[in-house]
């Protein structure tokens, strides 16, 4: 187990794209950054819209399929940023992330909200989105803590 | 001039400033709650400001959209600004040297200026709910100038470890 993700930590560190991430100025690392907290923001500002009207606290007059329908797209697009932003990131110094345990935190919540979000999500009970904005805003504050420990 | 990074640097060695800055928990919760409450902040103003450009969820009202998010987007903003407030006590001549931070303050001064004019004098002009009136062009202005202003402050904030100081 160990040793697969040893090489897949080596492929990720050692290619063109990493190199030239890593040698390039700081500013690309920043605008990395730039783009992965507005991926976060869309999402969790997204799912959040949705959950208020679920939750029953707004909206409360609108159908669900009418506030999930506009801000769907959002949760995606956001997603869609912050993984794209965060690969990149994580493909510069792979061995940092991987002995992080705020990093490790993060992708174990990850997982589960990005299952729940794929396979469950849809259902839109009161319990499966709440169980989600829960994930989904400590997968945010444990990929802050990153910085940190 | 010379007296602002005195007062910085005394804010930073005040007790709570320099409790935060060694404490090995406080940044990090700090942070994170600062994260968390932006993204319900300012993400809950993106889609008020789609909504008001007209681009987003058209079959709801906008002005129903802004009252049913108003309330969790003060809520967020209040977290926001006392998170953000904990981590300047703490670190506040490595942040005032910051070109990105001055800019960062005033991008959230315009921002502000533009939702109080937008709160306090076009929402309240008679018309400024019917689409396609005179006012209502003013009412898309507004939602795109806080969606490029908002933009510019966490793109800002965003900066201000990478940019350190004028050049």
């Amino acid at each position: 187990m160990s040793s697969i993700v040893e090489w897949l930590s080596e492929v990720a560190r050692n290619n063109a794209l990493s190199h030239w991430i890593r040698q390039s100025s700081h500013l690309v690392i920043a605008g990395l950054q730039i783009v992965h907290v507005f991926g976060i923001i869309l999402l969790l500002g997204a799912l959040l819209f949705i959950g208020l009207r679920v939750l029953h606290t707004a909206f409360a007059s609108r159908e669900t399929a009418e506030i999930s329908g506009s801000a769907l797209p959002l949760v995606w697009i956001g997603l869609g940023l912050a993984v794209m932003s965060g690969v990149l990131m994580f493909i510069t110094s792979p061995g940092v992330y991987l002995h992080n345990p705020a990093f490790k935190l993060k992708m174990a919540l990850l997982l589960a909200a990005a299952i729940i979000q794929v396979f469950l999500f849809r259902r839109m009970t009161r319990t499966i989105v709440a169980l989600s904005l829960i994930l989904w805003f400590a997968v945010g504050f444990a990929g802050r803590a990153i910085a940190f420990v | 001039m010379s007296t602002l990074p005195a007062w910085a640097e005394s804010l930073e060695q005040s007790p709570i400033g320099s409790a935060i800055a060694e404490s090995r928990y406080a940044f990090p919760i700090i942070e994170g709650t600062h994260l968390i409450a932006l993204s319900v902040a300012v993400g809950l103003i993106a889609i008020t400001d789609l909504r008001l450009i007209g681009v987003l969820l058209k079959s709801v009202p906008a002005d129903e959209v802004l009252r049913a998010l108003r309330p969790y987007m003060l809520g967020g903003f209040l977290l926001v600004f006392v998170t953000g407030g904990l981590l300047f006590w703490a670190e506040a001549s490595s942040v005032l040297a910051s070109p990105a931070f001055v800019f960062k303050l005033l991008f959230i001064i315009l921002a502000g200026l533009n939702a109080a004019y937008f709160e306090f004098r076009v929402a309240r002009q008679p018309g400024a709910w019917d689409e396609g009136s005179a006012i209502s062009r003013k009412v898309k202005l507004a939602g795109a100038a806080s969606l490029v202003l908002w933009s510019l402050t966490v793109i800002c904030g965003r900066l201000i470890p990478y940019l350190t100081k004028w050049p």
